[in-house]
């Protein structure tokens, strides 16, 4: 069996995954040291301390590992279907959709009678999105017609999230509501990790088959269809891949940009370009990228308030830039 | 017969694209599809293949397209359309690669990687084997594409215009491949505008005019003075010499 081309490259990533998930274990709100946390995490019974370890920092790592993977492999599938280095998991509407399934649940209230009504309402958003995104784009759905219907879907999403902000019955409300839209890992339960847990394994499973079409994809779509692709198979695992699991971090994250559209960027070279090799790299990448992001949040304590979701905007936006500038000959 | 056109048309709409073709294509025939801008050349060519939904019959050994996958049409015919361009920053050698993976074969098996060494040798491309196709000259891209149709394995190649954009060498060139290929026994269809090329090139050539058939022959039955007239509305001077014949437009209707 011949080695695998992109081995030592999964190798180092998971390595740094995996120290960045432990590391992210060590760090909190409450000043724990490590001797603390390895006698919490196998302790029979439960201290307070093992309590913080299970209850609070292991979903919060595993939310930061699982949402950072979901957004890189998404955002590699979408830059190789939309031939576009541009394309992240927010263009083709279904982050959006999903918020404004969230921020429904808010304003109407029902996430106080039904703790679980916001990330079952933004799967329903994400879920609305994926079935209209298809019929918009039309039968044949060709690349630059679903990149505007996703355009369309977001702009309508996000109206008429606008809307729910400007009608929110009281300042809580919409506070409650921004504070959501930031993004953020913090206060989520293994609760939220099962109700999603289903949704990324049928999303990543969609998502990752999809590689040796998107290979093909790279010459064209015609070209594609000849070399035995079939294209709204293709578009489907690509489609309802992202709505699946990337709709399911949404509904329990916030909206978190720009981890998708920057890690397929850093990764591409690496794997020689090909759409199908960076699909792997590219989900540990973006947990790595995600979990570094959580642990500088978490370093700024809990008094800060930063968001997870801001923190990659601020940091993702001039680095992106510098991606740009550094690329530009290539770009043009 | 490699493919079978029966009946064939194609509609946008109301609008007629193309009407009752008839055509077949043989083993080891190189049939150029030759008509002016706008006869349905590419439309045909893409109907051939399943890129646009048709009426009549398009057959590939005697099976009717509608009852083959696209998985399994890959192994009848490899096409190259006109667009050439290539999203990603992929090595000659990796794009050569990507038309054995479309069979399901991979160049890490010793018999695929011989096929692989074959291609890049006959297509001259080893000194550019590792070159990003984003970096290459036309004339190389177009080699390494033809490559990737090569890598298929197919009886059948259809090329949508393959020599556009190339320079009176690599035209030339791709000449000698195409017959090389012949010699070994593939067919190819390609579409065509030097009607000079076209005869020398060609076994067979078929001319469209406005969606319709006009004629289907041998080059010097399809390219008389009254046809060229006629289908293209210019006056052509035909000089047949020892290499073949020479055919120039010379004034406008």
């Amino acid at each position: 069996m011949t080695k695998h081309p992109d081995a030592p490259l999964i190798v180092i990533l998971s390595l740094i995954a995996i120290a960045l998930f432990l590391t992210s274990l060590m760090i909190g709100a409450a000043d724990l040291s490590i001797a603390q946390l390895i006698e919490a995490a196998f302790a029979s019974e439960k201290t307070p301390v093992s309590i913080v370890f299970w209850e609070i920092r292991v979903p919060r790592a595993l939310l930061g590992v699982i949402t950072g993977a979901t957004l890189g492999l998404s955002g590699a599938v979408l830059q190789g279907l939309l031939r576009n280095p541009l394309a992240e998991p927010g263009l083709i509407g279904v982050s959006s959709s999903a918020s404004l399934g969230a921020v429904i649940a808010i304003y109407t209230g029902l996430t106080i009678t039904m703790p679980y009504a916001l990330p079952a309402f933004a799967l329903l958003g994400a879920a609305i999105a994926a079935v209209l995104l298809p019929m918009l784009a039309g039968g044949r759905g060709q690349t630059l017609t679903l990149i505007l219907a996703g355009v369309a879907i977001s702009s309508i999403a996000t109206a008429l999230t606008s809307l729910a902000l400007n009608l929110s019955p009281n300042p809580f409300a919409a506070m409650e509501i921004v504070f959501w839209m930031l993004g953020s890992l913090n206060d989520r339960s293994m609760q939220h990790l099962y109700i999603i847990a289903p949704f990324i394994v049928v999303g990543w499973a969609l998502l990752l088959i999809t590689g040796k079409g998107l290979n093909a994809l790279s010459l064209g779509e015609e070209t594609a269809h000849t070399m035995g692709v079939s294209l709204p198979r293709l578009r489907f695992c690509a489609i309802v891949g992202t709505a699946a699991s990337v709709g399911a971090v949404t509904a329990v994250t916030g909206t978190i940009g720009f981890i998708g559209l920057i890690v397929p960027h850093l990764l591409r070279k690496m794997v020689g370009g090909e759409p199908q090799r960076l699909l792997i790299p590219s989900a540990i990448a973006g947990a790595c990228l995600l979990t570094l992001a959580d642990i500088t949040v978490k370093l700024f304590g809990p008094q800060s308030n930063l968001k997870l979701g801001v923190l990659t905007a601020i940091v993702g936006a001039p680095f992106f830039l510098w991606l740009i500038i550094k690329q530009r000959r290539a770009l043009i | 017969m490699l493919l079978q056109l029966k009946d064939l048309s194609v509609n946008y709409g109301p609008k007629n694209i193309l009407s009752s073709i008839n055509l077949e294509i043989g083993k080891g025939e190189i049939v150029g599809l030759i008509g002016p801008n706008g006869s349905g050349k590419s439309t045909l060519m893409k109907a051939m293949v399943g890129l646009i939904p048709s009426n009549g019959e398009i057959s590939y050994d005697d099976r009717p397209l509608k009852n083959i996958s696209a998985r399994q049409l890959s192994k009848h015919v490899a096409y190259m359309a006109q667009e050439r361009d290539v999203a990603w920053d992929l090595s000659v050698e990796r794009i050569l690669a990507l038309g054995c993976e479309a069979i399901g074969g991979s160049v890490r098996t010793p018999k695929h990687k011989a096929e692989l060494e074959d291609v890049v040798s006959s297509l001259g491309l080893e000194p550019i084997r590792k070159e990003s196709i984003l970096q290459v000259s036309g004339g190389e891209k177009a080699r390494a594409l033809l490559g990737r149709a090569l890598m298929q394995k197919t009886p059948l190649i259809i090329a949508d215009e393959p020599t556009a954009g190339l320079d009176p060498e690599h035209q030339l060139e791709l000449q000698e491949i195409f017959q090389k290929l012949q010699q070994q026994g593939t067919s190819m269809l390609v579409s065509l505008h030097d009607w000079t090329y076209a005869a020398r090139l060609c076994t067979r050539l078929a001319m469209l005019k406005e969606g319709r058939l006009v004629a289907y022959g041998l080059p010097e039955e399809v390219l008389t003075q009254e046809r060229v007239q006629d289908v293209y509305r210019v006056k052509a001077h035909i000089l047949e010499t020892e290499q073949g014949p020479v055919i120039t437009p010379t004034t406008r209707l």
